[in-house]
């Protein structure tokens, strides 16, 4: 495959599996809705993340054929962009964490809520910052 | 960007002397094609080791193809 092909394509699955990870995770909202109507439609749309975020991951881990495309795809640039977006992902998550304790020092909330959002965000925010950073030049 | 993240190069003058396109340099020196454009544009940095590939394949010095910003034309 194509370098540039197989890059846009993982950037595809990249911002598929940020997605599906945060709608998951916001699913779990569900369970505490029980016994109103908006419930089962919440449960339904969290299996939904979960399931796109497992078939992206599972594409996403199938590394292509092509030695050269999969060198392409982990070389200098590549790197570097990662960690940025590793370094975007840690400011971010902090910020949330911040934000979940600030929250929980003014009114009583749910340890396991604050911990799915720290969460999500640590797995989402670099993700998308990573395909920002490779589309920026080009990808 | 800080100055130490910033150096001049040649590399698109050098590429195009040689007759390559970005993608065929690309290959030489084992990168994307995305890699090249941006090291032309001076949006990324690349490593010694990067800076040295690029040199060999278009066989010129690496002081040829890169300069510190301060450094004389």
């Amino acid at each position: 495959m194509d370098a540039d092909l197989a890059a846009r394509r993982r950037n595809r699955l990249l911002i598929l599996n940020a997605v599906g990870f945060v709608v998951w995770q916001a699913g779990m909202f569900g369970p505490h809705l029980i016994g109103r109507p908006e419930a089962p439609a919440v449960i339904a749309v969290g299996l939904g993340g979960f399931l796109a975020w497992v078939v992206s991951l599972i594409l996403l881990l199938r590394a292509p054929a092509d030695p050269r495309t999969r060198e392409v795809l982990d070389d200098e640039l590549t790197r570097h962009n990662r960690q940025r977006a590793m370094l975007a992902g840690y400011w971010l998550m902090l910020v949330t964490a911040t934000g979940a304790m600030t929250v929980a020092t003014l009114a009583p909330a749910s340890a396991l809520l604050a911990l799915r959002a720290v969460v999500a965000i640590g797995v989402a925010a670099p993700l998308i910052r990573f395909v920002i950073l490779e589309r920026r030049v080009g990808g | 960007m800080a100055d130490s993240e910033i150096l001049r190069n040649t590399l698109r003058e050098h590429r195009a002397r040689a007759r390559l396109t970005q993608a065929e340099l690309a290959e030489l020196v084992r990168v994307s094609r995305k890699t090249i454009n941006t090291v032309e544009n001076a949006v990324f940095v690349p490593s010694t080791v990067l800076a040295l590939r690029l040199s060999q394949a278009l066989g010129v010095p690496v002081e040829a193809l890169f300069q510190l910003p301060d450094s004389p034309e």
